[in-house]
């Protein structure tokens, strides 16, 4: 009771109270205030330095190296959530990265907890009873006491930032109030910054993709100028960009740019180059957002080859019929062509040699067997089975395509000096088409000496083995090819011949053929003295030039 | 010696020392002032010669002038809301101990929150106050420099009693000017109050050497000074004593604190709103005479510093004839002598003789009280 009392006196006469201080209270609220500005100077300082394309190891260096500043702690990572497994990002100090702590996906992790509840956990390590999973691993790092703050975005935990201290010291609501805001800044600069680069893969793998399509697409603005274009495009812009031929291109294509631009519709047009080159033309309107035309997408399809297919279709069809009706007209002269050859041999049997009508007999005999091997040559040639790639000889498609041609040689008085290499190696291939390409060499050949006008007209056929290579060069002494054609001979419908005469196809389909092969054909020419075609083709085994089907 | 501490503010006293209020103010970091006065003040001139001073200064103010006597937590809850909605950083109260209580209460709340009847008691107050000027009008309650604060909870018809070293003002201002435009019954009565306050803090358990020095000197300017200032109110220079009594007195008890007459004073103004001054001047001299015992040197010389010749009397005669003066003192100037005649009656003794045994004021009384004693000397005074 009177200590009770004398205490009381105490307060009252002030020996144990003092007049409450208003510029010491100041005095707190401007270091607390000074306090508050540093971390405003920080965060403020992380938003101005973090840029948006920085990586996250950067960004994470830097806000752990700024907080270093503010607060004390020996330990500090960063563990974020990917496809749903918390992942150690980064570490600081760094000396201490080798000491990898994985999360584990349990209840008593304290990492874990904090993550999915979202709830700022801290804890300090007292070595008596095991109360988290996280406890032996920071007694093997010293750490006795741990910071775990959340990360998250909107509802979602993204991660978890973790701030060991190798004291036990527990964090002050100041701290902890500012770590949250900073958490959370940094959530969201994480978030934008994974945004930015998900946004950036996107548009990469949009570029790549319109970089990757081999066909030329370029973007009109209004003024009808490209202003984006693809790789192929810049070649083709590269390559042609001041030639007169762009310039008539260019007239064509954006005639068909402005009236997309006029009609808002998709538009489509063929395109036949100067270069003999076929295109596909369509246009796109590209909108923006109140639905104007800002843009024209157009988009070339060089279809060259594919018209050439469908022509070579075309003809190759024409070619099949041609073959069969060749191939039933053969198997009704086999008919009477064994009449002819039975009766004649049946004459010739019964007549003595000295007779008159013997030679005769014997010349219809001859005649007889020359048609039956014409019949047999044609009926091969026209076989179904032509297109099976199989061992040949090229001597043997030389003499086949010669039994049928020679007659006709020699009817325009034409001398053909062959000269086979014997013991060439077999080849792969189709005979049949190999055949179709000597005959079309040969009725080149033919044509072209023919216009010679000169009294020996001479086509020589020959074989040989170059290095992995068999050559069949048809050389002929015709009129030859001027030297500007010599490129031009190979397009398919260029022709010199008579309508009636040539597709202007033989070549450019033999060409393909060759090069089916594996092989190719080339063109020796000089104005009025002759030309020589050499269709080469590869050895079986000659290794890089496989042979394409 | 035990420790001992003695707290006052800075002390501004003379003749025209009102009109360094606003230049007070300001040197202590005030923006802008909230004035806290009566209307009673305001109608005397003196407020218009602080807020004269304030625009001096430049100090921006808002003032606050709706105190009564015995003011009550309402008071100083609206005036806290003008505080803050005026957006004040300091106080400058103008007057009496009501005026002054007042300003102090509103400074309480606008640091601390809450409301006033949380920091009821010692030492409560838990953040710094907002720069406080006090300047005194009446001379009396000494709250111009004291650690209390007295303010009626208008709910428990009680006067709380508020220490705490943290009311202490930071400057005080006591121009004797202002005492002469005061009532002869007004300065009767503060004249009464600045006695018991001299007297109280005189014989405390808790008094010290430098509180007796103060505590001495006023009851000796009291005695002298007293009759002659109810007698006039242009006698400059008892006005000017019993201005220093009063800051003296109140330098008194503010560090030593007061005793029994405080206590059931506080009680019986509580409940039955009656000028703070008489219910003093009608208990003093039997609340003296309970204490005698306890301290009879001290009322001997009591007895001498009022100018009674004590030579050959014993301690005991010489108490006496202190308590003697008191009651003649207190006849000349006509205070009221007995409780019965401000209108207190034997049903209310039990309440206010419990009440007052709460008082904090009752702690430092020299001589122990039980519920029995109160009661005897409250009947002895009806």
């Amino acid at each position: 009771m009177q200590t009770e009392k004398d205490n009381l006196i105490e307060m009252l006469t002030g020996i144990k109270s003092s007049k409450k201080n208003y510029y010491t209270e100041l005095k707190k609220t401007v270091e607390q205030l000074e306090k508050k500005n540093m971390q405003l100077e920080i965060m403020n300082d992380i938003t101005k330095t973090i840029k948006i394309d920085m990586n996250l190891e950067e960004i994470v260096t830097y806000v752990m190296e700024k907080l270093r500043l503010l607060m004390a702690f020996d330990d500090c990572r960063l563990y974020l959530l990917q496809k749903g497994d918390p992942v150690l990002v980064q570490v600081y100090p760094t000396s201490t990265a080798n000491t990898e702590y994985r999360i584990k996906n349990a209840d008593s992790s304290l990492f874990w907890s904090a993550l999915t509840e979202k709830k700022v956990m801290q804890e300090q390590i007292s070595t008596e009873t095991t109360m988290f999973a996280e406890e032996d691993w920071l007694i093997s790092q010293e750490l006795l006491s741990i910071l775990v703050m959340p990360l998250y975005s909107i509802n979602e935990g993204i991660g978890v930032l973790t701030f060991g201290r190798k004291e036990q010291s527990g964090w002050t609501t100041e701290e902890l109030e500012f770590l949250e805001q900073l958490t959370n800044h940094v959530a969201i600069i994480l978030e934008n910054s994974q945004l930015y680069n998900a946004v950036l893969q996107g548009k990469q793998e949009w570029e790549d993709t319109f970089k990757a399509v081999d066909d030329m697409i370029m973007v009109f603005d209004k003024n009808l100028e490209v202003f984006k274009f693809n790789d192929s495009a810049r070649e083709f812009l590269d390559i042609y960009h001041s030639s007169s031929f762009y310039s008539s291109l260019g007239q064509t294509c954006k005639a068909i740019v402005q009236e997309t631009f006029n009609s808002n519709t998709a538009g489509f047009q063929e395109i036949h180059s100067k270069n003999h080159v076929i295109y596909e033309m369509h246009t796109y309107p590209v909108l923006d957002n109140d639905q104007q035309v800002y843009g024209v997408i157009a988009y070339f399809k060089d279809v060259t080859k594919k018209r050439q297919m469908e022509v070579q279709l075309l003809h190759s069809g024409k070619l099949a019929a041609i073959g069969e009706m060749a191939a039933g007209i053969a198997h009704e002269l086999n008919s009477p062509l064994t009449a002819i050859l039975g009766n004649s041999q049946l004459l010739i049997r019964n007549t003595p040699e000295t007779d008159r009508d013997y030679i005769l007999l014997n010349d219809i005999k001859n005649c007889g067997n020359r048609c039956k091997q014409i019949i047999k040559s044609l009926l091969t040639f026209s076989r179904q089975d032509e297109y099976l790639f199989t061992s040949y000889s090229v001597n043997e498609c030389v003499r086949q395509v010669l039994n049928l041609l020679t007659f006709q040689l020699e009817k325009n008085r034409i001398s053909i000096s062959l000269s086979l290499q014997q013991d060439l190696p077999l080849l792969d291939g189709s005979q049949p088409q190999i055949e179709q390409v000597i005959i079309n060499l040969l009725l080149n050949a033919k044509d072209a000496v023919e216009m010679a006008k000169t009294s020996h007209k001479c086509i020589s056929i020959q074989t040989s083995l170059e290095e992995d290579c068999i050559h069949v060069a048809v050389e002929d002494n015709g009129i030859g090819i001027e030297e500007a054609r010599l490129p031009l001979v190979f397009h398919p419908f260029h022709t010199t011949k008579d309508m009636e005469k040539g597709t202007g196809l033989g070549l450019s389909v033999s060409l393909g053929i060759a090069k089916a092969h594996g092989g190719t054909i080339k063109v020796i020419s000089s104005q009025g003295k002759g030309s020589t075609f050499i269709l080469k083709l590869p050895l079986p085994d000659s290794g890089k030039n496989e042979v394409t089907r | 010696m035990p420790i001992t501490k003695f707290v006052m503010p800075e002390v501004i006293f003379g003749k025209d020392s009102l009109e360094q209020a606003g230049e007070a103010c300001v040197r202590i970091g005030a923006k802008k002032a909230l004035i806290v006065s009566d209307s009673g003040v305001a109608g005397s001139g003196w407020l218009e010669k602080v807020i004269q001073s304030c625009r001096e200064a430049q100090l921006s103010f808002s003032a606050f002038i709706d105190v009564t006597t015995n003011p009550k937590d309402s008071e100083v809850e609206a005036g806290c809301r003008t505080f803050i909605d005026q957006e004040c950083d300091a106080i400058i109260g103008v007057g009496g101990g009501s005026a002054l209580d007042v300003a102090k209460g509103i400074a309480i709340l606008a640091t601390n929150g809450g409301r006033i009847r949380d920091y009821e008691g010692v030492d409560k107050i838990h953040s710094p106050l907002p720069p406080m000027v006090m300047v005194m009008t009446t001379a009396g309650s000494g709250s111009e420099v004291s650690q209390f604060s007295v303010i009626v909870d208008s709910e428990r018809e009680k006067k709380m009693t508020i220490i705490s070293k943290t009311l202490v003002p930071d400057i005080a201002i006591i121009d004797p000017q202002t005492l002469m435009t005061k009532e002869a019954d007004l300065t009767a009565m503060t004249g009464m109050d600045v006695l018991t306050h001299a007297i109280e803090a005189y014989v405390s358990i808790a008094a010290t050497p430098l509180t007796d020095v103060q505590a001495k000197n006023a009851l000796t300017l009291v005695s002298r000074y007293l009759r002659p200032s109810v007698a006039s109110r242009t006698n400059q220079e008892a006005k000017e004593a019993m201005a220093m009594a009063s800051l003296q007195a109140g330098l008194a008890f503010s560090n030593a604190i007061l005793g029994a007459a405080h206590a059931i004073s506080h009680a019986i103004g509580g409940k039955h709103l009656l000028p703070h001054g008489e219910i003093n001047a009608i208990l003093l001299p039997y609340v003296m005479e309970y204490n005698l015992i306890a301290a009879p040197r001290r009322f001997a010389e009591m007895a001498e510093l009022m100018g009674v010749d004590t030579r050959g009397r014993t301690q005991r005669e010489g108490g006496n004839a202190a308590i003697q003066f008191v009651r003649e003192l207190s006849a000349d100037i006509g205070t009221p002598r007995r409780l019965g005649d401000v209108g207190i009656t034997r049903e209310m003794i039990r309440w206010i003789a419990s009440t007052a045994l709460e008082d904090a004021c009752m702690i430092t009384n020299p001589r122990d009280m039980s519920m029995a004693q109160i009661t005897q000397l409250l009947e002895n005074s009806l």
